[in-house]
């Protein structure tokens, strides 16, 4: 016994020893507490913002209801490995918007884990490593997806990893047949970066490509086993990073057209609109000097549309020299590292541009821009981390981009009461609405019949929902109505989403407004 | 003969011969028992399958082609107490190994003992799969290709009721998994119930005629790569397949004229089934109305796998996923499998139905999970999507309808028959009534016209289905002829020619088009005098002579064809027991809209040994005109009907012809027996 009670003390002693250790390195890291202050940041929207329209939809149409809901008809709303998860979720902490947006918290943590793993392997200065986590995770865009019940932060936490993954096998000098555990993670992590959300496909496919290229240099080596490799490649990395989404997306996709995929828009050279017009929309980044340099292109490419494609597959051929340059010269890790970076971000906005141009399948469009975003943020810290070890001046490089770091933040708070799409109805609105239709339903005697417009009938039904207010959850949508509109007790209208053939005015109903939603009742 | 006490002592001695030949030995232990693991996972999977699968099963049979011949042949046999000839049934033709096997069980348990019986058959092909992968090293494959197997939405379908495709592809595969053993170990005797398997597929399924191609291709490798050849073993194991198989063909042959029937009428003409009868039953099977129109052939592997309305049938998405197995190929059973589900698709395009893929889908399945077991975590994935998406009242809720699969799950109650068959029949089967009606109101030997089936399990009366046979097509000619356009038979074709003194006529069809040649009557003159027909004289054809006389009987409704399609060389002979003369010769057909081409042809004399003499073209005039149509034609189709035998006609509501039967009965002299939502029974009157 004493023997034992000797051990577990020692034991017990040495775990204390490590995790004070631990702890100890951790708080003395920066980037640690930035991550930190991320995530409870994170936790803190996911708790109090508004569920908005768009997270209700997601809710009633795939989350709510019977599993055959996963299967179809298709519909770009359906991230369906956010949908399983979220259904997971909800059985596991009930229904509430906290336990819908769990798995974008899960997703924030998975993307923080990312850059931080990123940021330390390129980055040595603690403060850099700080300033850069911002600069990858920091950006308003981003951190409204990992705190929204959507599938998109699931795509960027998973790029993020695939990103990460990509540069880590680029740079290895030894053969990549050694690496297959390296290269299966980085086909999950790929793939289940698609599965989340088929916005990811492009950024998917430039990895891919670029992959396939680092597998082509190893093949090309002196010594390489080329037919272990090329098992590696098709069995390790290309077959299952196709067969994970293809697992989650093959029912459906069964019934998905060309409409779907926004094929059929203008296109690139008939748009005269830019990619970094969609890329940088003013007051979303916080990152003023970018989007001044966006806006330059965006100008550019409004007068010759097709400049924005040269100078995509500029970058693209640039990118393919750069590494061609990296692999035979004695660069440092981190130029090489940066070059692959910007490789991957050249391929993505390569083709979102040939998507563009030749099927007028326009991506970068609101939420869509995420890809982009991920890997532009990815090619961005690790040029810094570069540019940090060619001895650049740091004063110079440093001020600016600390300050570009201290608006993201500046951004991030002002963001913070709003949700990420803020001219959309929300709960808050919902919370005044219900209590004028509650109030005036009690002087009528029984449950109110209500009509919305379309946006508010998805966030009414999903606040009747968690409220269990019968009357509510089955609130109508306009085309499903079945008796004219003045035939209801109440009429809800949103701003520029009118009801047809209904006119309040004859004979007159009272009205209410609540953040331009106007409330009719009827005389 | 089929009585109950037959069926134990058959049974009794099949189970006696099985303990002699010690097939208990294979229920030992295995000496690598599977681990704790795999069998939770193993039943975490398979079992809530099998329990629904158990429950439906158990409930009253009503698939469409279960309820119609699979079960209503073996109620046939049951009633005759002997298998017994069925010439106006394609599918009495048809390989009958499986169904053979039920009847014991059917004697006893009645019509849910097939369908029990495919989900017993498909418990086998669930080992097999293992027991093969296991061999190979690959046991998890194994145990997801039998799970993909075992929770396709289909296989759940057919292994549930009485359909026969299940136990043929646990037959085909049993085949191959014995003779992968033969190919491991070596042990010559595995020919033997390899060969018994195969021959017992084809004896059960015309379809799986490829496994015996599996089964030489597997004989002629090892040949190749080994140089020697056990060939006592092989020439057993062939005689062995033979055993199965000859019975059948020899049946036909004695019974329907054709070894080969249904098909295969051009080589071996017969009375029962003809070429144009084959052709016009097995060319929609070839496109399901849906392929060259709708779909192209590229669209089928999404037809039987995600939507299955057009193709009776789907096996659920995971088998789109069969292009990934292609990175297993670096294993043989992969390569093996593949090669053997190619074989057994060759037959595939003679039937699009889903359900003719169900032997090469063990195969697929084990080539896909090959692969995708060679990623971690990928082939639970798989499982876990294909198991949720392809739980039956799931699959109801993303498929549309018209799709063949479970419908929802049975209750206890009605398994139990507390809820009693009938009563759960009427419910889920449209036609049983219509069934029980027959058995009830009508006698023996009292014809009944359909063109669409109804549920003959559950009566011992037989419709004549018109496509199932060229004695139902003609008794469907009689009945169009009052009814459709081209049917009717208002088209004169005269000709002219300056009188001669002959022996005897021919009149020859050049044309080559997919119509049919379709004579009514046929009218000798000279001058203004038309010759009257007289029983000495001699008719012959290149086909059908039997119905030559009705040329000649001056009913417009009957008539003669080859029932081929129209093919230059077919003819009808008139010979005259002497010379006589003649000048016009007038022939009544129908105004189809594909025509024959007819050029006519006397002869002079024939010699008493039976030569046909010289035929000479007749330098005639033709021409064609429309004959006015007599008033009370409705009247005679149906008289020719009752002359027939006929009594009744089984109509669908939604089958062409039922709103005019029902418009005016009084003109076609039938009156309604029987009705319900969706049939109706017209008798024809009394003549």
């Amino acid at each position: 016994m004493g023997a034992f009670m000797l051990t577990l003390c020692a034991f017990l002693n040495r775990a204390r020893a490590i995790l004070v250790r631990g702890f100890l390195v951790t708080i003395r890291q920066p980037a640690c507490w930035v991550g930190a202050i991320l995530l409870a940041y994170i936790c803190f929207r996911s708790v109090t913002l508004d569920f908005c329209h768009d997270e209700a939809l997601s809710f009633e149409l795939f989350v709510s209801g019977g599993l055959y809901k996963l299967f179809g008809p298709y519909d770009a709303s359906n991230h369906i490995l956010y949908s399983v998860l979220a259904r997971l979720s909800r059985g596991v902490f009930g229904l509430s918007a906290f336990s819908l947006r769990f798995p974008s918290l899960l997703a924030a943590i998975v993307f923080l884990l990312a850059a931080v793993s990123f940021v330390r392997h390129w980055i040595s200065n603690t403060w850099w490593r700080a300033v850069a986590l911002v600069l990858l995770a920091g950006n308003p865009l981003l951190l409204d997806h990992f705190s929204a019940a959507r599938g998109y932060g699931l795509g960027c936490a998973f790029l993020a990893w695939s990103i990460v993954l990509t540069c880590r096998l680029t740079l290895l000098d030894h053969c990549l047949v050694e690496q297959n555990r390296s290269v299966y993670m980085l086909a999950v992590a790929l793939g289940l970066s698609v599965s989340s959300n088929l916005v990811f496909l492009t950024s998917a496919l430039a990895i891919a490509a670029w992959v396939t290229v680092v597998f082509l240099a190893n093949a090309v080596r002196k010594g390489t086993p080329r037919a272990a490799l090329a098992s590696l490649y098709a069995n390790g990395f290309a077959a299952p990073a196709a067969f994970l989404p293809a697992v989650f997306w093959v029912l459906p996709l069964r019934t998905a057209t060309p409409a779907n995929f926004y094929v059929g828009f203008q296109k690139l050279v008939d748009f005269r609109e830019s990619i970094t017009g969609v890329f940088f929309p003013p007051g979303v980044h916080g990152w003023d000097f970018l989007e001044t340099i966006g806006t330059l292109v965006h100008a550019a490419a409004s007068v010759v549309p097709v400049l924005e494609l040269v100078l995509g597959l500029t970058i693209l051929a640039l990118g393919v020299i750069g590494f061609h340059w990296v692999r035979n010269r004695p660069v440092s890790l981190a130029t090489a590292n940066a070059a692959t970076a910007c490789a991957i971000l050249a391929l993505t906005v390569g083709i979102n541009l040939v998507l563009w141009q030749f099927f007028g399948v326009k991506l970068p469009v609101l939420r869509t821009t995420l890809p982009l975003v991920v890997t532009f943020n990815f090619a961005f810290v690790a040029g810094l981390a570069a540019l940090a070890q060619m001895d650049f001046p740091r004063r110079l490089l440093g001020a600016p981009l600390f300050a570009s770091a201290a608006m993201l933040l500046i951004s991030d708070i002002s963001a913070t009461p709003r949700s990420y799409l803020f001219d959309w109805p929300y709960d808050s609105q919902n919370v005044e609405i219900v209590g004028v239709l509650e109030q005036e339903s009690q002087k009528l005697g029984h449950d109110p019949t209500v009509l919305t417009s379309y946006y508010l009938s998805r966030s009414l039904r999903w606040y009747g929902e968690r409220k269990n207010l019968s009357w509510l959850k089955n609130v109508p949508f306009p085309w499903e109505q079945t008796r004219p509109p003045k035939s209801y007790d109440f009429v809800v209208l949103y701003p520029n989403d009118p009801i047809p053939n209904f006119v309040p005015d004859s004979p007159p109903w009272r009205r209410w407004e609540i953040s331009g939603v106007e409330v009719y009742r009827n005389p | 003969m089929v009585y109950l006490p037959v069926a134990w002592i058959v049974t009794s001695l099949l189970l006696l011969l099985a303990g002699v030949f010690r097939v208990w030995d294979a229920l030992k232990p295995l000496k690598q028992p599977p681990s704790f693991k795999s069998l939770v996972a193993a039943t975490a999977l398979f079992l809530p399958f099998g329990c629904v699968y158990f429950l439906y099963a158990l409930q009253p049979e009503a698939s469409p082609d279960g309820s119609y011949y699979h079960n209503g042949f073996l109620n046939l046999y049951e009633h005759a107490h002997r298998v017994i000839p069925v010439p106006d049934s394609l599918y009495a033709g048809l390989s009958q190994g499986i169904e053979i096997q039920a009847l014991p069980g059917f004697l006893a348990g009645r019509h849910c003992v097939p369908g029990v019986i495919q989900l017993l058959y498909l418990i086998a092909l669930v080992v097999l799969i293992v027991a093969t992968a296991r061999r190979f090293r690959q046991t998890r494959a194994g145990i997801g290709a039998a799970f993909l197997v075992f929770a396709a939405p289909l296989v759940g379908y057919a292994a549930t009721q009485a359909l026969i495709d299940v136990g043929v592809g646990a037959l085909v595969f049993g085949m191959f998994s014995t003779l992968q053993i033969w190919l491991q170990t070596k042990n010559h005797r595995f020919l033997l119930p390899a060969g018994l398997l195969a021959g017992f597929a084809v004896a059960s399924k015309f379809s799986a005629l490829p496994a015996l191609a599996i089964f030489v291709f597997c004989i002629g490798w090892n040949w190749l790569r080994e140089r020697q050849l056990p060939w006592a073993w092989v020439a057993v194991s062939i005689l062995v397949a033979g055993t199965m198989i000859i019975p059948y063909l020899a049946r036909n042959a004695i019974w329907y004229g054709n070894p080969l029937a249904p098909f295969q009428n051009q080589s071996f003409p017969n009375p029962n089934f003809s070429p144009w009868q084959e052709w016009e039953y097995r060319q929609p099977l070839r496109s399901y109305h849906w392929l060259g129109t709708e779909g192209q052939w590229w669209h089928i592997p999404a037809e039987v796998t995600l939507n299955g309305s057009h193709l009776q049938g789907l096996y659920g998405a995971a088998f789109v996923l069969i292009p990934f197995g292609l990175l297993g190929l670096g294993s043989p059973l992969s390569r093996r499998a593949l090669l053997s589900a190619a074989l057994l698709l060759l037959t595939y395009p003679e039937n699009l139905g889903a359900r003719f893929l169900m032997p090469a889908i063990p195969f697929l399945a084990l080539f896909l999970t090959i692969a995708v077991s060679r990623w971690p975590g990928m082939l639970p994935l798989l499982l876990i999507m294909h198991g949720v998406s392809c739980w039956p009242p799931m699959v109801e809720r993303w498929t549309e309808n018209g799709t063949m699969r479970l419908g929802p799950i049975p209750l206890i109650e009605e398994v139990t028959r507390s809820i009693p068959e009938e009563q759960s029949l009427r419910r889920r089967l449209p036609t049983y009534e219509a069934a029980r009606w027959f058995e009830t109101h009508t006698s023996p030997g009292e014809r009944i016209l359909a063109y669409s089936s109804f549920s003959e399990a559950y009566t011992t009366r037989h419709a004549c289905v018109v496509y199932s046979s060229t004695h139902c097509f003609k008794l469907s000619d009689v009945f169009l002829s009052g009814l459709w356009d081209r049917y009717k038979p208002s088209r004169v074709v005269t000709a002219r020619f300056a009188a001669q003194s002959v022996s005897g006529i021919r009149i020859l069809q050049s044309a080559k088009r997919t119509g049919r040649w379709d004579l009514r009557e046929l009218h000798i003159y000279c001058g203004e005098v038309e010759l009257l027909p007289s029983p000495a004289w001699k008719f012959t054809a290149t086909s059908n002579e039997s119905d030559l006389p009705y040329l000649l009987d001056r009913r417009i409704v009957t008539g003669w064809s080859p029932w081929e399609y129209l093919e230059p060389g077919q003819y009808v002979e008139l010979r005259f027991p002497s010379a006589i003369t003649l000048d016009r010769i007038v022939l009544l057909t129908t105004s189809a809209a594909i025509q024959p081409q007819m050029e006519f042809y006397s002869s002079t004399g024939f010699s008493p040994l039976g030569d046909h003499g010289r035929w000479n073209p007749i330098p005639a005039k033709t021409e064609e005109l429309s004959a006015p149509l007599p008033e009370d034609l409705n009247r005679q189709v149906t008289t020719e009907l009752y002359r027939r035998g006929v009594r009744y006609i089984f109509a669908l509501r939604k089958d062409f012809f039922t709103d005019d039967l029902l418009r005016a009965q009084t003109g076609w002299g039938v009156s309604v027996s029987a009705e319900a939502n969706e049939w109706v029974i017209f008798r024809l009157v009394d003549r």
